[in-house]
C-alpha cells in the first residue's frame, strides 16, 4: 500500500480505543495526490478520532502512517504541520478577541530575528482575503465580528495560504452552521482547493460530498463500511454503508 | 486617561504642592515599586492567568537578599541576584504548578503567597533587616538629574517590554494563549511553556520591586509588599486587561499605577487621613476589577 507513488496519504490498520471503547478498528485507506476525497460516517463513527490522529492531536494505539510513502511518526499537531498536514477544524478554532491578521499568522507570524514584520503580514492578509473574495470592515476586526461565512473563510485561508504550503489540507465539517448561500461558497472553495493540494473532507451533507468529491471512505462503528466512487454509488446505498446495512 | 487628567487638575487647583517638581518626583517613586510588578502582572493576565503571590514574593526576596548582605560575607551582586533567583524560582513553581497539573492559577498562588510571606517571617521573626552598605543603597537611593534611579530604571523596564510584547513574537504569542490556549496549542504554540515563562517573568519584576524598595528604605522587611497583588491586578484591570485573557496592554497598566499613585498623593496634599486611602484604593480596584467582570459576562 504505501509504495503506490501516487498516494500522498496511506493509514495502514489504525485502531485507537478510549478505555473500553474501540473508536477504531483497523482502518486502512489511501489517498491520492490531488484528490478531494470525503470521509463520511454517522455520529461516533470514529471520523473526529481518525483526523485527529492524523493531525496529531491523538496517537494511534496501532498501525502505521505513510505519507509520500515513507512512514511517519505524527506524536502533536507540530509534526503534522512539519509534514504538511494541516486541519481546519469543526469549530474553525479561531481566536475570537483577536483580529483578523492575528488569526491568519497564529503561530507562523512573519518575523525578523523574532520580531514581527506586522506590515508584511497585513499585506498578505489582503492578499489570501482576496483569493478568498471576503471583504472585512478592517484588518483590525476582532473574528468574532464577523460572520458565519467570513469565520469559514478565514479558517481555511489560514490552513492553506499561511504558512508552508500544505500537501494535505483536512476539513473537519467547514460548512457547519452556515446558510445554503455560504456553504455552498465553501464547497467551491474546496472544490478549488482540490485542484493544487489534497483534501479530506468531512461532511454530514451528503450533496457537497457528491459536488465536491470523486471518492468517499464511509466508516461505520470505527471500521470502514466502504470505499466508493462517487458516480458509481446512489446517496441511500451510502446511507447503508453509514448504518453499517452494507459494507463494500 | 481622562480620568487622570481630571484627577491631575482638580489637585493643581486645590494645591499649590501637587504641579512641583519635588511632588511628582515622590509620586513616581512611590508608584515605581507597584509598576515593576504591575508589569509581570498584566502579563499573566494576558496569558490568562492570575498572581497573587507577588506581594509576598517581593517580602521573601527583600528579606533574603537583605539577610545575605548583612549576615553573610556575600558579596552585594551575588546576593541581588540570589534575591531575584528566588522570585524567579517562585514564579517558576506557580507556572509550573498551574501548566502541568492543569491547577487554577488562583488556587495555586494563593497557596504560594501564604507559603513565601511565612518563610519570610521566620526569616526575620518579623524584625527589620537594617545595616546595609552604601552599595547597596545606591540602587534605590541614587539620582540622576534629580530622579532616583528606580523611577528611571523602572520607565525604561516597562518601555521595552511594551516594546517586546507587542513586537517579539515569542512574547506576543501570549494573546494566543490567553484567548484560547486549546486552539493555540492547535497552531504550534508552546502553552505550557509560556505560562510558565511568564510566572518566571511575574517572578523577576516582583524581585526587581523588591531590589527598589529595600534599596531605597534601607531595610528588609517581611510586611513589604503588601496587598500589592491587589494594586498590581487592579492597575492592570484598569489598564484594559482582562480575566478572560488575550488582552492588557503596558501603557494602561502605567495609567493604571498612575491613577492609584495620584489618589494615594491626594490624601496626603488635602490632609485626609491616610487610614481612609485603602478604602478608597480598595473600592477604585473593585470597581474597575467588577466592571471587567461584568463586561465578561456580557462577552
Amino acid at each position: 500500500m504505501s509504495a503506490n507513488g501516487n498516494n500522498l496519504l496511506s493509514l495502514k490498520n489504525i485502531s485507537k480505543s478510549f478505555g473500553g471503547i474501540h473508536a477504531l478498528n483497523d482502518v486502512s485507506f489511501d489517498i491520492k495526490k490531488n484528490e478531494v476525497l470525503a470521509l463520511l460516517g454517522d455520529n461516533g463513527a470514529g471520523k473526529s478520532t481518525l483526523i485527529k490522529i492524523i493531525s496529531g492531536a491523538y496517537q494511534q494505539d496501532k498501525g502505521d502512517i505513510y505519507l509520500e510513502g515513507k512512514k511517519v511518526r505524527i506524536k502533536e499537531p507540530e509534526d503534522a504541520k512539519k509534514l504538511g498536514i494541516k486541519t481546519v477544524y469543526q469549530d474553525m478554532a479561531l481566536f475570537g478577541i483577536l483580529d483578523v491578521t492575528q488569526n491568519f499568522f497564529a503561530g507562523d507570524e512573519y518575523t525578523e530575528f523574532g520580531f514581527l514584520n506586522k506590515k508584511k503580514m497585513d499585506e498578505k492578509s489582503v492578499e489570501v482575503l482576496d483569493k478568498l473574495n471576503v471583504q472585512v470592515k478592517s484588518l483590525r476586526q476582532e473574528v468574532r465580528s464577523l460572520s458565519g461565512g467570513q469565520q469559514h473563510a478565514i479558517a481555511i485561508g489560514r490552513c492553506v495560504y499561511i504558512g508552508k504550503k500544505p500537501k494535505l489540507v483536512i476539513m473537519d465539517e467547514p460548512a457547519t452552521g452556515l446558510g445554503v448561500e455560504e456553504s455552498r461558497k465553501v464547497v467551491e472553495l474546496i472544490k478549488e482547493l482540490g485542484k493544487e493540494i489534497t483534501v479530506i473532507f468531512i461532511t454530514h451533507t451528503m450533496d457537497y460530498a457528491f459536488e465536491a468529491c470523486e471518492r468517499a471512505i464511509i466508516l461505520h462503528s470505527g471500521n470502514v463500511a466502504g470505499t466508493v466512487k462517487l458516480s458509481e454509488v446512489t446517496e441511500d446505498e451510502i446511507v447503508a454503508m453509514m448504518m453499517g446495512r452494507i459494507k463494500v | 486617561m481622562l480620568i487622570i487628567a481630571i484627577f491631575g487638575i482638580v489637585l493643581t487647583i486645590s494645591s499649590p504642592v501637587f504641579f512641583t517638581f519635588k511632588n511628582i518626583r515622590s509620586v513616581l517613586m512611590g508608584m515605581t515599586y507597584d509598576l515593576v510588578v504591575a508589569l509581570g502582572m498584566t502579563f499573566v493576565l494576558i496569558l490568562g492567568g492570575l498572581d497573587l503571590s507577588v506581594g509576598s514574593n517581593v517580602a521573601l526576596s527583600s528579606v533574603l537578599t537583605t539577610i545575605l548582605i548583612v549576615d553573610t560575607p556575600m558579596p552585594v551582586p551575588i546576593a541581588i541576584l540570589a534575591g531575584l533567583g528566588v522570585s524567579v524560582f517562585i514564579g517558576f513553581t506557580n507556572g509550573f504548578l498551574i501548566s502541568k497539573f492543569k491547577i487554577n492559577p488562583f488556587i495555586v498562588t494563593l497557596g504560594m503567597m501564604a507559603i513565601v510571606r511565612g518563610v519570610a517571617r521566620v526569616l526575620t521573626s518579623g524584625y527589620f533587616v537594617t545595616g546595609l552598605p552604601e552599595s547597596f543603597l545606591v540602587i534605590g537611593q541614587g539620582e540622576l538629574w534629580g530622579i532616583p534611579f528606580p523611577v528611571i530604571i523602572g520607565i525604561l523596564i516597562a518601555l521595552v517590554f511594551d516594546y517586546l510584547l507587542k513586537h517579539w513574537a515569542p512574547l506576543n504569542r501570549a494573546v494566543y494563549v490567553g484567548a484560547n490556549p486549546d486552539n493555540a496549542e492547535l497552531f504550534g504554540i508552546k502553552v505550557g511553556r509560556l505560562v510558565i515563562v511568564g510566572f518566571m517573568l511575574a517572578g523577576l519584576f516582583s524581585g526587581l520591586s523588591a531590589l527598589f524598595m529595600s534599596s531605597r528604605l534601607a531595610m528588609g522587611y517581611a510586611q513589604f509588599g503588601e496587598m500589592l497583588e491587589l494594586r498590581a491586578i487592579g492597575a492592570a484591570v484598569i489598564g484594559g486587561a482582562s480575566f478572560k485573557g488575550g488582552k492588557g496592554s503596558i501603557w494602561g497598566t502605567f495609567l493604571g499605577v498612575l491613577l492609584l499613585a495620584i489618589v494615594k498623593n491626594a490624601f496626603v496634599l488635602m490632609d485626609i487621613p491616610i487610614y481612609w486611602q485603602r478604602v478608597v484604593n480598595g473600592a477604585i480596584i473593585l470597581i474597575a476589577i467588577a466592571t471587567a467582570m461584568i463586561n465578561r459576562q456580557k462577552d
